[in-house]
């Protein structure tokens, strides 16, 4: 059973202390709905929303956790001590062996159901349901629990097949079509690069080394290099195809549709991949991510660009999904965990700050002269050196420490005067950024399809209705050709009903409202009611002070000075639930 | 030039993609082989010293490149300060050998270095513990061929290796470090800045004979 009404008040209590903006995970899921959309539209794919939600029985989430064999995967690490989970599975099973190490014994855990908070199940539960209602309802709890925790190994195959296929159940026919019948005529030569890389993409992994991955990777991405002529194959690609192939659990049309869907859904992704672009585009994105950098951290960013180029370990990072040079496989699934619900563009280029950050007491102590030192630093696996073992970190904190506008504005930052109000920070639920219409429009991110503005409904019940009416004109819709697919997931934003919209509207809840808001007309079995409702937000509270205390404890055992930034983020956050009380 | 002060070289390793180049730094670096060396994209990069000729110790910074044409156009990210550049190709596979003319034209492009006309590259052809059978066919004929080609020619000293089995290759890079060295000594002679951008491209790319025309 899925418990909404827990679900969104402890959604409301993390807006309130996480006080962040989701532009990025709203902003690529309504790119992933309108390629959806797009998709079904240019192939007329005669499903029926309504059927196709409900045609086949999904495996509950109890039973995904129950299917899951950490042996079998080897993408499963320990986040603390980077021992495969696979292996110590094995100890665990042998009487006689060792028994596993306690850090991998709780990351074991994290897959048992057992060890899971009901609200949690609950999560999982009503992502599994409907994802995108999900994300677009719960943001706060979908950046917990996927991002900042990351998605527990043994859901992952699901979730990202909720990613990419959302509401539907099937692949769309058109990509079925063309990946049974593009399986011939394919070059010469990008069959022989192809094969010479897929050896040497993941080659101490042992999935890697099967024939069947081979021959299926192959043919993934032979096709691939048919269906789209202009990038063909590029070296660099496997890096994602291959670990989209393992996580999807070796289904090659849903790996051959995943890997259409993000390249037609980022068109810079794509072009950075093609012989004519990649240079072109490569030199924005450097342009670009030193833009942001140097607003980040302009003491930094003065100082290694002096020292060394930074294009040079850059174009590695992201040519390869940041997972060329990776000490640790689980942190590869991270990576990919965080780019396929944030975008792409968006997603390495936060992991590219985060790891300079992470390595800024390195790089600040070299000094003209060691540009050798940078690079031999950054080009290899030893730059993830202060991230291993506090993967909570980086993922959970310090990759959540910047604004979601600094990534979606930048090009507008750049050219706008130091005086101007880019830099004001959101409050949670206040959505109408002044730019926001505009940035969208000519979003660099997100190849949007024209006509959809962001009709997203996030207002909280505590929203007045006079701030929702002023946004529902920046925020309607324009009438369009797909306007029948408007409706169904944004249903009604540009209604004047707009005040009377709530969370609880689209998780379609009969009774739920929050407590003060029917405060007046109690009867006697509404306090009782009420009174279960406070427990219950009393005890959420708790979670979430838990949390703030773990986090907290995290940072005492750390050497000190190295984590100033997540201290202050996590004092801030404290200070706020003090001041609430 | 004193001798107190540390020489760095910069080595760019470049060819199609499967040749060796990586098994080739690794081995000369590290001496070492392995089946597991990873696809390399953009670049990658490892440094060695070494005593040539009096005793003289250079430091090598040998760069790794991505063999798939169109990492060619990232190279001016990589290329930038070169003191020499080594051609590779893989004798089991005859079109890594034709393309040898196609990277050192685009390198120099890439590069602008100061003397296209007299950089210095070598070539290595690499895989000679192949059986035979395997290699290219009446190679050492189609290795002359390109290397004493009088219009365009790679008239560069040409060294056959196996990273694998550690064959020829420290004798290779010997030879590598000379010629860098040889280079740089050159552009500190000149003084200039030999990255500076004035040179046209289109110039260095024609290798024309008076490169003060304009």
């Amino acid at each position: 059973m899925i418990d909404f009404e827990s679900l969104l008040e402890f959604e409301e209590s993390l807006g309130q202390s996480l006080n962040r903006s989701h532009k990025l995970i709203l902003l690529a899921l309504e790119a992933k709905i309108d390629q959806v959309r797009e998709d079904d539209r240019n192939f007329h794919d005669d499903v029926d929303p309504a059927l196709s939600c409900c045609s086949e029985a999904q495996p509950s989430v109890e039973e995904l956790a129950e299917s899951y064999d950490v042996r079998e995967d080897e993408f499963a690490r320990c986040n603390t001590c980077g021992q495969s989970l696979a292996r110590a599975a094995d100890a665990e099973a042998e009487a006689e062996a060792p028994a596993p190490a306690s850090c991998c014994k709780m990351a074991m855990d994290k897959n048992k159901l057992a060890s899971w908070s009901s609200l949690d199940k609950s999560y999982w539960a009503s992502f599994m349901d409907n994802p995108s209602r999900t994300i677009n309802t719960l943001p706060n709890y979908t950046e917990l629990s996927c991002l900042r925790q990351g998605i527990p190994n043994c859901l992952r195959s699901f979730v990202w097949r909720k990613l990419f296929l959302l509401n539907s159940t099937k692949i769309p026919t058109s990509i079925q079509l063309v990946y049974q019948n593009f399986q011939h005529s394919y070059s010469v030569e990008v069959a022989t690069q192809i094969k010479k890389d897929l050896s040497r993409t993941f080659p101490a992994v042992e999935f890697f080394k099967e024939a069947r991955t081979i021959e299926d990777l192959s043919t993934i991405l032979n096709v691939y290099a048919n269906y789209d002529a202009e990038l063909g194959y590029c070296q660099g690609l496997l890096f994602l195809v291959g670990v989209l192939y393992h996580h999807l659990q070796r289904n090659c049309e849903l790996t051959f549709y995943a890997l259409t869907n993000i390249m037609a859904i980022e068109s810079e992704l794509h072009d950075v991949f093609t012989p004519t672009m990649m240079s072109t585009i490569s030199n924005q994105w450097a342009n670009e991510f030193a833009s942001i950098f140097k607003q980040v951290d302009t003491e930094f960013y003065t100082h290694l660009s002096s020292i060394a180029d930074m294009s040079t370990f850059l174009f590695q990072w992201w040519l390869s999904f940041m997972s060329s040079h990776v000490p640790d496989l689980s942190i590869i699934s991270r990576i990919m965990d965080f780019c396929l619900l944030q975008g792409w563009k968006v997603g390495i280029f936060k992991i590219s700050l985060g790891l300079l950050v992470s390595n800024r007491p390195i790089l600040m102590s070299l000094v003209e002269g060691d540009e050798e030192v940078v690079y031999q630093h950054m080009l290899n696996e030893s730059k993830w050196g202060t991230v291993m073992g506090n993967l909570e970190g980086f993922f959970g904190e310090l990759l959540f420490s910047w604004q979601d506008d600094l990534f979606i504005d930048f090009q507008r930052i750049e050219s706008m005067s130091s005086s101007t109000s880019t830099s004001d920070t959101y409050p949670y639920a206040s959505h109408a950024h002044p730019y926001t219409l505009q940035s969208l429009k000519s979003l660099p991110l997100f190849n949007l399809k024209s006509p959809t503005a962001p009709g997203r409904l996030r207002s909280n019940t505590t929203s007045t209705g006079a701030t929702n009416q002023s946004q529902s004109s920046l925020f309607s819709f324009k009438t369009s050709s797909n306007g029948k697919y408007a409706e169904s997931i944004y249903s009604n934003t540009s209604e004047d009903s707009l005040e009377t919209k709530s969370f609880t509207d689209f998780l379609k809840l009969p009774t739920f409202a929050k407590k003060n808001h029917n405060s007046n007309e109690k009867s006697s079995g509404k306090m009782e009611d009420d009174l279960w409702a406070e427990n219950k937000s009393l005890r959420l509270e708790n979670d979430e002070l838990k949390m703030m205390l773990g986090k907290a404890f995290a940072l005492l055992n750390a050497p000190a000075g190295e984590n100033e930034m997540e201290i202050a983020l996590l004092k801030g956050e404290i200070l706020q639930v003090i001041s609430e009380e | 030039m004193s001798s107190r002060k540390k020489t760095l070289l910069k080595v760019i390793i470049l060819g199609d993609s499967g040749v060796g180049k990586t098994s080739l730094m690794q081995q000369f670096v590290n001496n070492k082989f392995s089946q597991q060396y990873k696809a390399t994209i953009g670049a990658d990069f490892l440094t060695k010293e070494i005593q040539i000729d009096n005793n003289k110790s250079v430091t090598l910074q040998i760069w790794d490149t991505a063999g798939q044409e169109r990492f060619q156009s990232l190279g001016v990210a990589f290329y930038r300060g070169a003191d020499c550049c080594v051609l590779c190709f893989d004798v089991t596979n005859e079109k890594s050998l034709n393309n040898l003319t196609s990277w050192k034209d685009e390198f120099l492009v890439q590069s602008n270095v100061s003397n296209p006309q007299d950089f210095p590259f070598i070539i290595i052809g690499n895989k000679i513990d192949v059986d035979d059978s395997k290699k290219i066919p009446s190679l050492q004929k189609k290795l002359h061929n390109i290397t004493h080609n009088q219009l365009g020619g790679l008239n560069y000293p040409v060294f056959e290796t196996s990273a694998k089995d550690s064959v020829n290759v420290e004798a290779a890079f010997e030879v590598v470090a000379k010629m860098a060295l040889q280079q740089e000594e050159l552009n500190a002679a000149n003084g200039g800045d030999v990255n500076d951008d004035y040179n046209d491209a289109i110039n260095i790319h024609l290798g024309s004979e008076s490169s003060s025309c304009c």
